[in-house]
């Protein structure tokens, strides 16, 4: 799999294709594995409802093992 | 559901006097029972074994509802923070833990002339990565509850019907296996965790798994409770805040059972079933 920043813009360009033109995604985790998603917090509610079955085998098709959204950074 | 009944009752009997495993879950709560109702409160002792990776409210379950059962009870500390094997969370830190449980418990079972010691391993758990079952098997445990077919929904079913107050306790496995393997266990990640699950109790998140990542907590919650998470974010990263956690992370895929043994490669996996 290609290096961690390409992977990281990878998953952003996805989240613009899907609606999620501010989404910003960062790695997170000891391990490195997880793939933090950072959005306004008036597109979660899409996020995790209507488009999370995509996003998530989309980003975890970049080589991340988790997933996850960052609850505190829209604030 | 009555064959399966009656071959538990069987099996039980076979076994005269019995030391069951008992964590306060499901399924030991519910074997003590039926192992009282079968051979008499002076042929059963439930045995739970403390440390820190049990968290403090199975603990009072486990006691109280032993109480209540009328299940002669006893607890037993267990030390395997101490083997470094254990405290390195390799993928089968299970087996270290469980070695030192057994031990104890086949000891005390000696002493006190109980002729069989028991887990409450269920059908539903033959397939899943569980290495603990090998140091069961190592150590002569037996599984009535297996052996007898029962599946988790059977037990909740029959754990109704007796007024069991567990049926319809969430599962919950050992604070340990909210860390990645390869993360050294510590007292204080395992506090950590337990508050961070406990606060998000309080917010009505029941069955949340806080996995803890270093700085970082990245919770599963049901995909039924996504939406409610996402509206009581602020609360939700307070109180798993609170616990220790920098960052709070909602996994997009929700609560899965075993979720961290998808870190493992299939040779690291040990099913029940197969190993025993």
């Amino acid at each position: 799999m290609s290096g961690l920043t390409e992977r990281l813009a990878r998953a952003e360009a996805l989240l613009r294709a899907h609606g999620f033109p501010g989404a910003r995604v960062r790695v997170a985790g000891t391990d490195g594995d997880i793939a933090a998603v950072a959005l306004p917090a008036a597109a979660l509610q899409k996020l995790v409802g209507e488009r999370r079955n995509a996003v998530v085998e989309e980003v975890l098709a970049l080589g991340f093992r988790y997933v996850a959204v960052d609850l505190a950074a829209d604030a | 559901m009555q064959p399966k009944q009656q071959r538990l009752r069987e099996l039980l009997r076979g076994y005269r006097s019995v030391l069951i495993g008992y964590s306060g879950g499901v399924d030991s709560v519910f074997l003590a029972a039926v192992a009282v109702e079968v051979l008499g409160a002076d042929r059963v002792l439930a045995v739970t074994g403390k440390s820190d990776s049990l968290a403090s409210w199975m603990e009072d379950t486990a006691r109280t509802v032993a109480e209540r059962v009328g299940i002669p009870w006893m607890e037993v500390s267990t030390d395997e923070m101490s083997d470094p094997r254990y405290a390195a969370n390799p993928g089968n830190r299970c087996y270290f833990c469980k070695t030192e449980l057994w031990g104890k418990l086949a000891r005390i079972a000696e002493q006190r002339d109980l002729r069989v010691v028991a887990d409450g391993s269920n059908a539903d758990d033959v397939g899943d990565h569980r290495p603990g079952a090998l140091a069961a098997a190592e150590w002569g445990v037996r599984s009535p509850l297996l052996d007898a077919g029962l599946t988790k929904a059977d037990i909740r079913a029959w754990s109704r019907e007796l007024g069991l107050p567990t049926w319809d306790q969430p599962a919950a496995p050992c604070l340990a296996s909210r860390l990645p393997y390869g993360l050294a266990v510590t007292p204080d990640r395992l506090r950590a965790v337990e508050a961070a699950e406990l606060a998000l109790r309080g917010l009505g998140f029941r069955d949340a798994r806080v996995r803890h990542h270093g700085d970082t907590a990245r919770v599963e919650l049901p995909l039924s409770e996504m939406e409610r998470a996402i509206a009581q974010r602020h609360s939700l990263v307070s109180a798993v805040g609170a616990a220790g956690f920098q960052h709070v992370l909602l996994d997009l895929r929700g609560y899965r059972r075993g979720a961290l043994n998808e870190a493992l490669a299939p040779q690291q996996l040990v099913q029940l079933g197969r190993s025993a």
